[in-house]
């Protein structure tokens, strides 16, 4: 009879929140940014491309057999050479001419001088920039060695530098190829989707209760339902409701991973994988039951939504701690602040999940992380139940926390 | 069926219920009558088990309340709540799902209840769709839906307009008449006196007088005369048969003392002011408890 209320109270508030606009909008984009996310780091990656075909590249006070040279690298990648008069008219081109890129302006024997320039609109057309650096730069130092009597294929083997390849070593003995870059941005991507979710779900849960409060239509609630049934019908039923969400959406990446990624060959970050989003999947659900049993209780003592909003900041505060030091955490996983934090229950979901993400701690580690979370769940939830029976009649004022701490020391 | 035995509840310094002791029987409409703050809210959410007394027992059928019997209760409360985004239907039905019952039997007793309301073309809409009035009666077929034995209703009738009132006095005759037992509280006495079999009258959380209506008005109610006339009255409470003179904006009422002859005093009437109106009436509840409180 008991679960049966829960269930019941549990079934509304999912049919509820399922129907609402947010929640379709948010689960049919979470894939499209899940997509986004596992092919961001690609595309950040691969500046090379920002060549465009057809602009110009001007150049100035160059030796013939220079832009001979240049002329020939630049047209493989669709850019024009434009030999300039002189650095006047050069400089009128460039500022009214939209095709015209830059310019390079060489002032004396390129094998001799120091420095020279290169000219453009934004200063920031690094591709650009590193191209004529690389090909002009090459040509002057081989035609010095050239010069110098000596082999140029000797000096490049001589002066070869051994390439360094960073690689992951992982438990299963795999090596998986990734760069902290690729690392830090999922897990960001990672930690920002399970403090959204929980801070969302979170609040769903506190602002329903509050409603129903300031409504009233919780004393007929509550005469037909305990108030743990009630709160715990809403927990269940808001968390079942960020399952199906998440359902949607590891179904979504799987479909990624498992499909589309052979299909277009494209690579995907390490840390995007099934075992990955099981974690997630976990991690979100004891961090919602922890930060959703902590708002329904707010919910029940608070007067209204902004009365909620007072009460919840430590709340908010505890969430935002794992975001804020979210690269510090992943570039120390091993640094002791990391371990408390992800060991504190307040914050282990989040800390934890970002260790798990760079370096996947040994698994002892992992269930004393989930005793902890587990014990202090039941013990919020305990609280939460007492202060929700107390506050949910109370009305009239805005309640502090001094109060709630004496109904807690009451019951 | 419903008894209370020296109930007390405390909020901090103020008592709001003090030794309170009645019983509300099977199959009668029992009220629950005083002003303002009296105690008769705190009262009905002790017995529906939302708050427990500090002192005293709430028994039902002899048995303290157990969750189960609240699905043989239905509870109208005093501020009504309701899912404003909610639609009629699958509120109702919700509501009654709470209460144990299934969906068919529910369907039934919602169809029956929108009809009787004049409400079925609403089924499918939203409450925030709905009229105030509209509301009200949804908010009182929520509590019935299931249909209880025991319902409990705190102060039914309050905001609502005159056709409402009647519809609404009505169908608790009619539930009443089917054996079920009503509870319900009010602070408009004419409400209770037309209503009620029982009574139990409250004034700042004790209860001032408690048994069935009609033996309640043979032992405290004075006889009183209602004399609706033109001209200057001021001399009607000195007369030697008056009691008391309530004056209404239409009429006054006057209480009568012990022995007094009602044909003296009307003689004694129509010698200063034209009658239009002079009924002997059976003593007002609000006259019993006006003097009562005062004793």
């Amino acid at each position: 009879m008991n679960k049966n209320k829960t269930a019941i109270i549990a079934k509304r508030e999912f049919s509820a929140i399922v129907k609402t606009r947010t929640f379709i909008i948010i689960t049919v984009l979470g894939p499209f940014l899940i997509f986004a996310l596992t092919a961001l780091p690609n595309i950040i990656n691969s500046n090379t491309e920002q060549i465009q075909k057809g602009s110009a590249i001007g150049i100035v006070g160059a030796q013939k057999e220079i832009i001979s040279m240049l002329r020939s690298v630049f047209e493989q990648k669709g850019v024009i050479l434009i030999e300039g008069e002189d650095e006047d008219s050069m400089k009128r081109m460039l500022l009214d001419e939209s095709a015209m890129q830059g310019y390079v302006a060489i002032d004396g024997d390129l094998t001799k001088i120091d420095s020279y320039s290169y000219y453009s609109k934004t200063g920031t057309d690094f591709a650009y920039s590193e191209m004529i650096n690389a090909v002009l730069g090459d040509w002057a130092i081989k035609w010095r060695i050239e010069e110098a009597g000596i082999e140029l294929e000797r000096v490049e083997n001589l002066t070869r530098r051994p390439s360094l390849e960073v690689k992951k070593l992982t438990k299963t003995g795999e090596e998986s190829n990734q760069d902290l870059y690729t690392i830090i941005i999922t897990s960001i991507a990672f930690i920002m989707l399970l403090y959204m979710s929980v801070l969302l779900y979170g609040q769903m849960i506190g602002r329903a209760i509050v409603v129903e409060k300031s409504s009233k239509i919780v004393e007929i609630l509550l005469s037909s339902a305990r108030p743990k049934q009630i709160m715990f019908g809403k927990i269940i039923g808001v968390g079942a409701a960020g399952l199906v969400q998440y359902g949607v959406w590891i179904i979504s990446a799987l479909f990624i991973i498992l499909v589309l990624s052979p299909i277009l060959s494209f690579t995907l970050p390490a840390a995007i994988n099934p075992t990955m989003l099981f974690l997630l999947v976990l991690f979100f659900l004891v961090a919602f039951l922890m930060y959703g049993a902590a708002y329904a209780a707010l919910g029940a003592a608070a007067e209204n939504e902004q009365n909620l909003g007072q009460l919840s900041w430590p709340l908010i505060v505890f969430l935002v701690i794992p975001m804020v030091m979210a690269s510090t955490i992943i570039m120390n996983p091993d640094s002791a602040f990391t371990y408390i934090l992800s060991y504190f229950p307040l914050t282990s979901p989040m800390v934890m999940f970002m260790r798990v993400l760079v370096n996947m701690p040994p698994l002892w580690e992992m269930i004393l992380c989930f005793t902890i979370l587990l014990l202090s769940i039941w013990a919020i939830v305990i609280l939460a139940a007492k202060i929700f029976r107390t506050g949910i009649l109370m009305t009239g004022k805005p309640v502090t926390f001094r109060e709630i701490i004496r109904w807690l020391k009451r019951s | 069926m419903i008894s209370l035995e020296k109930v007390t509840k405390e909020y901090g310094s103020t008592k709001a219920v003090e030794d309170l002791s009645f019983n509300a029987p099977e199959g009668g409409i029992f009220g629950l009558i005083g002003p303002n703050g009296a105690g008769k809210t705190t009262t009905i959410r002790m017995i529906m088990n939302i708050i427990e007394p500090d002192q005293g027992s709430i028994l039902f059928d002899g048995e303290p309340l157990v969750e189960k019997d609240k699905d043989r209760i239905g509870y109208l409360p005093e501020e009504r709540g309701i899912y404003k985004k909610s639609k009629v239907n699958d509120l109702l039905i919700y509501l009654g799902r709470l209460k144990g019952r299934s969906d068919d039997f529910l369907q039934n007793n919602i169809d029956l209840w929108l009809d009787r309301f004049q409400l079925s073309r609403w089924k499918d809409s939203k409450i925030e769709e709905l009229s105030k009035g509209m509301t009200q009666k949804i908010q009182f077929i929520a509590s019935v839906v299931h249909d209880p034995d025991i319902l409990i209703l705190d102060e039914p009738f309050s905001g609502l307009d005159p056709v409402s009132t009647d519809l609404l006095r009505e169908s608790i005759a009619r539930i009443a008449k089917s054996g079920k037992t009503i509870l319900f509280s009010t602070h408009i006495m004419e409400q209770a006196e037309r209503i009620c079999n029982q009574i139990v009258l409250l004034n700042k959380g004790k209860a001032v007088v408690n048994g069935p209506l009609n033996k309640i008005k043979d032992e405290f109610g004075t006889r009183s005369v209602v004399v609706d006339f033109t001209g200057d009255g001021s001399f009607i409470k000195n007369l030697p048969q008056v009691e008391k003179v309530i004056e209404y904006p239409q009429y006054i009422e006057i209480a009568l003392k012990d022995g007094a002859d009602t044909d003296e005093l009307l003689k004694q009437l129509i010698q200063y002011v034209s009658i239009r109106r002079f009924e002997i009436v059976a003593p007002s509840l609000h006259n019993i408890f006006v003097s009562l409180i005062k004793e």
